[in-house]
């Protein structure tokens, strides 16, 4: 047997990018620059949750991408408190600049606190820390789910595949077993 | 004469399917087979003869790989295997 590695979370021992994960950083970056447009009308918080098991690497990296300046991923090993505090904190932060107040975060799906819970919280606290009503801020979720594993890889993911697959292949003929190619 | 079978297994990533294709159009010399169903397959003996041209030509145009990957963890199991013992004689012969 041998092994190619492929997973959109990029959680492979010993590899520095799976197969996918390009296309998977691509789209999740896409899908934050698609609510940064839609967020200039209204003040709230944005969560958008990107996929990547118990790592934050989808979210990190997509987050960099796409200029979204809070990241919400399992790495730091945050309390539900400090979460939901780190996103009033940037919430409140905001507020100083013309008044506008408006977050977009990333979230792991590695957080354990799921993303409705999240927002009931967030939303507690954004009406008790801010002094205005739900109608006027809330918080938005989108959870992108299985969106970030499908589609068109990117040239970047294909290149270096057809180079792996083939190696895998002669690599098994030569009489390699139990080992993987990345 | 050496056969060569693909799986995949796990969630599926953008690429794998050109890894697929481009494993297939090597392995073309040594009659290569995928396996329906990941490791589940293995065990069921789910084989299909690939064609390069005809089955994976296209491939890179999809995410989810054309394998039809399982993530059911019972066929990784031991147990999974002593549950059919008649249907693991084809995955026997198969050093995994």
């Amino acid at each position: 047997m041998f092994g190619i590695s492929a997973s959109v979370d990029n959680d492979v021992a010993l590899t520095i990018l799976s197969i996918g994960v390009d296309t998977a950083m691509n789209t999740v970056a896409d899908a934050c620059d698609k609510v940064a447009d839609t967020v200039t009308a209204d003040d709230g918080v944005f969560i958008v949750e990107a996929m990547g098991r118990e790592w934050g690497y989808l979210a990190m990296t997509s987050a960099v991408a796409s200029g979204v300046g809070l990241v919400l991923f399992p790495e730091a090993d945050r309390t539900e408190t400090q979460l939901v505090d780190s996103v009033i904190d940037a919430v409140l932060a905001e507020s100083g600049l013309g008044g506008a107040q408006k977050v977009i975060a990333i979230k792991a799906e590695g957080i354990e606190t799921r993303s409705d819970r999240l927002k009931e919280l967030i939303d507690e606290q954004l009406q008790r820390r801010t002094g205005r009503d739900l109608n006027d801020i809330e918080t938005r979720v989108t959870v992108l789910g299985h969106v970030a594993r499908g589609g068109w890889p990117s040239v970047f993911d294909r290149l270096p595949v057809s180079e792996v697959g083939n190696v895998a292949v002669r690599s098994l003929v030569d009489g390699a077993h139990r080992k993987m190619v990345a | 004469m050496l056969r060569i079978a693909m799986l995949t297994s796990g969630g599926g990533a953008p690429g794998m399917n050109e890894a697929i294709r481009a494993a297939t159009v090597v392995a073309l010399e040594h009659e290569p087979a995928d396996v329906r169903h990941g490791y589940r397959g293995l065990i069921d003996g789910k084989f299909l003869l690939l064609d390069a041209l005809l089955q994976v030509g296209g491939a890179w145009r999809s995410g989810e790989t054309i394998l039809q990957p399982a993530r059911r963890l019972e066929s990784y199991e031991p147990a999974g295997c002593q549950k059919r013992p008649e249907r693991c004689s084809p995955a026997a012969e198969i050093d995994v």
